[in-house]
């Protein structure tokens, strides 16, 4: 099975994997520092470039 | 086999999804396809042994990215096209016997923030014109599994209920000059009868039009039209409102309360919905420890609910089983 490092965030991480039927799981996991109050902080994940 | 057919007497879409009859249907606790897939246990769908919150492509699926030929070829009359879309499952909790109302609220705080990657990223396929997220809980809504879970469907139109909603709001914004989910708002707080929590940036009722008895509604104070609008400050108070109105729907008759949540946001087609305004609504159908509400003759037939209950009521009742929110850690 592919390991595909996908997002690193101030706050949320997520990495993506692949399935063997081809279908992406996503894996969420959090820091716990406190984050900035802007609109959508929550989702500023960014996909990163080793995919 | 999978496709859209559609309606021309209503004017909207069905999807057909053959596949979806095999689907896992009330697996035994230690089969749960939920759950993490520990040594020597069977593969789950998430294989790894731990996990805080996941999300997936489901098995299932009644709308793909890459979809299916239909199974039969439509006409001008009778429309038929590809079901292009998406269906994610999203884990909560790796717990099996919880639920978003027995876990804490930092957990539904993570899961806000879930559901905003979520949004940003399905609507931003070219294809997706709708991001919907909602739970099933419960046997009594048709739950095939207990695990802790809800859904997304991003599909390639507006869903005829949202379209409802939009032309409300807009017909409103047009005629009066102000958002009809604020004045819903501002008349539900000058009433107050109804309200069974309220914070900083959010506002739950059972609103005066209710179809449902314990129907509630979650309102954003803020006129914004989606989770991606939230400020980090709302998005902790939408963990605790979801937190508080769930756990006293468990509260109510001592039981895991069934319901349907269902977030509304804006559609993701790329035209202007400044008029619309984020909400969150749930159907219970319960009306009372040992009764459920039906859909029948009047609902399904014309779509015209009869509520047997008043609304100030059972806002009374529900309210009276609210309880505040505590923060275990900074998150």
């Amino acid at each position: 099975m592919e390991q595909i490092e996908i997002s690193q965030g101030p706050e949320m991480h997520r990495r993506q994997i692949e399935l063997p039927d081809g279908r992406y799981l996503l894996f969420f996991t959090f820091d716990t520092t406190e984050d900035e109050n802007e609109p959508g902080t929550g989702s500023e994940v960014e996909i990163a470039a080793n995919t | 086999m999978s496709e859209l057919r559609f309606n021309p007497l209503l004017g909207e879409w069905t999807a057909t999804a053959t596949a979806r009859q095999e689907r896992t249907f009330l697996p035994p606790d230690n089969y749960c396809p939920l759950c993490p897939t520990v040594p020597g246990g069977f593969p789950t769908e998430i294989p790894e042994a731990n996990y805080d919150i996941v999300a997936f492509e489901n098995k299932f699926s009644s709308l793909r990215s890459v979809p299916e030929t239909p199974s039969i070829e439509g006409n001008e009359f009778y429309r038929v096209k590809p079901s292009r879309g998406v269906c994610e499952v999203v884990v909560y909790t790796p717990h099996h016997g919880s639920s978003l109302a027995d876990e804490p609220v930092e957990q539904i705080y993570k899961l806000v923030r879930v559901w905003t990657d979520r949004f940003r990223e399905l609507e931003s396929l070219d294809f997706v014109e709708y991001v919907f997220i909602f739970e099933n809980k419960g046997e009594a809504v048709g739950v095939t599994l207990h695990h802790p879970h809800g859904q997304i469907y991003a599909y390639p139109f507006v869903p005829p209920y949202i379209l409802k909603e939009l032309s409300q709001a807009r017909d409103h914004m047009e005629t009066q000059g102000r958002c009809l989910y604020c004045d819903v708002v501002e008349e539900e707080t000058r009433l107050s009868a109804r309200i069974i929590a309220e914070n900083d940036s959010f506002i739950a009722v059972i609103p005066f039009f209710a179809r449902y008895p314990y129907e509630t509604h979650i309102y954003s104070k803020r006129h914004l039209q989606a989770l991606t609008d939230l400020f980090a400050d709302g998005q902790r108070d939408l963990a605790e409102i979801l937190k508080q109105v769930l756990a006293a729907f468990d509260r109510l008759f001592e039981v895991p309360f069934p319901y349907i949540m269902s977030i509304h946001q804006r559609p993701s087609d790329g035209a202007n919905y400044d008029f619309y305004h984020f909400h969150i609504e749930f159907y219970p159908p319960m009306r009372s420890k040992n009764k459920l509400k039906y859909l029948a003759g009047s609902e399904a037939g014309a779509g015209m609910f009869i509520n047997d209950t008043l609304p100030e009521e059972k806002a009374a009742e529900l309210r009276s089983h609210i309880r505040p929110v505590s923060w275990q850690a900074t998150t």
